[in-house]
């Protein structure tokens, strides 16, 4: 019952802040590894950032990278951290679909099983109640 | 082909972004120069993980890169812990072990 009071506290601003995090993310993840595929096989930073920054891609991903990041401030603006931050790993189902779909990528049980444990894991961190300890903490501030 | 670097990279970005968290968290309390403090530290450990990241993408496939980085779920509940004085619940700790499982899944035999 406290869970899901918990969520219901969650404003509306918030969960379309969420969602749209969780679409970016996806969607950046793919183009990140399109990127990073074509990069020369070399450590030199420089020549990785300048073959990098020649890629149409890179900026694209910047963008979004960028929008992201103000979304997400305000997102936590309005939300604890460990409550929010838990929440945008259902970008892991997306990423899943796309990396199938989009670069051919294979899956294996062991990969679906992970992703499972995954949002399991991200569903008990992001849905349990604030610990007592930090309400006492809370009503003495 | 060798996964062990680019897997050790993940692992290093993904407890970097529990300390950028930390600092955008720490942000988000405060206004005008402090907010641009905190801000610009936690920006510029995010540029170290996207260094990382972007290096270790090179060998390694999105499908397990990308679960690998859910470490960072544990790393950002450990920091907020440790550095916030936040108190997770039991049943947040749980789920950081369910994530630790999945993230382990995801490495190739």
């Amino acid at each position: 019952m406290r869970c899901v009071l918990s969520v219901k506290n969650i404003s509306r601003s918030v969960w379309l802040g969420l969602t749209i995090t969780v679409v970016f993310d996806s969607f950046g993840q793919i183009l990140w590894k399109s990127v990073a595929s074509t990069l020369p096989d070399t450590d030199d930073i420089l020549t990785l950032v300048l073959a990098a920054a020649n890629q149409r891609l890179t900026w694209l991903l910047a963008g979004l990278l960028l929008a992201q990041l103000f979304l997400w401030m305000a997102v936590l603006k309005r939300a604890d951290l460990s409550l929010a931050q838990p929440l945008t790993s259902l970008s892991y189902v997306g990423v899943g679909v796309l990396s199938w779909v989009w670069l051919g990528e294979s899956w294996h049980w062991n990969t679906i099983l992970s992703v499972a444990l995954i949002l399991i894991g991200v569903a008990l961190v992001s849905f349990s109640p604030r610990n007592p300890v930090q309400l006492v903490e809370s009503e003495k501030e | 082909m060798n996964l062990v670097p680019g897997i050790t990279l993940v692992l290093v970005g993904s407890a970097l972004e529990g300390l950028a968290q930390v600092c955008l968290k720490q942000a988000a309390s405060y206004t005008a120069l402090k907010y641009a403090s905190w801000v610009s530290l936690g920006a510029l450990l995010f540029i170290f993980e996207i260094a990382l990241y972007t290096r270790a993408l090179k060998s390694l496939d999105i499908a397990i890169a990308y679960p690998l980085s859910a470490l960072s779920y544990a790393s950002v509940v450990i920091a907020a812990r440790v550095l916030l004085k936040e108190y997770p619940s039991p049943q947040r700790w749980l789920g950081v072990a369910f994530i630790v499982a999945g993230a382990a899944l995801a490495i190739p035999e």
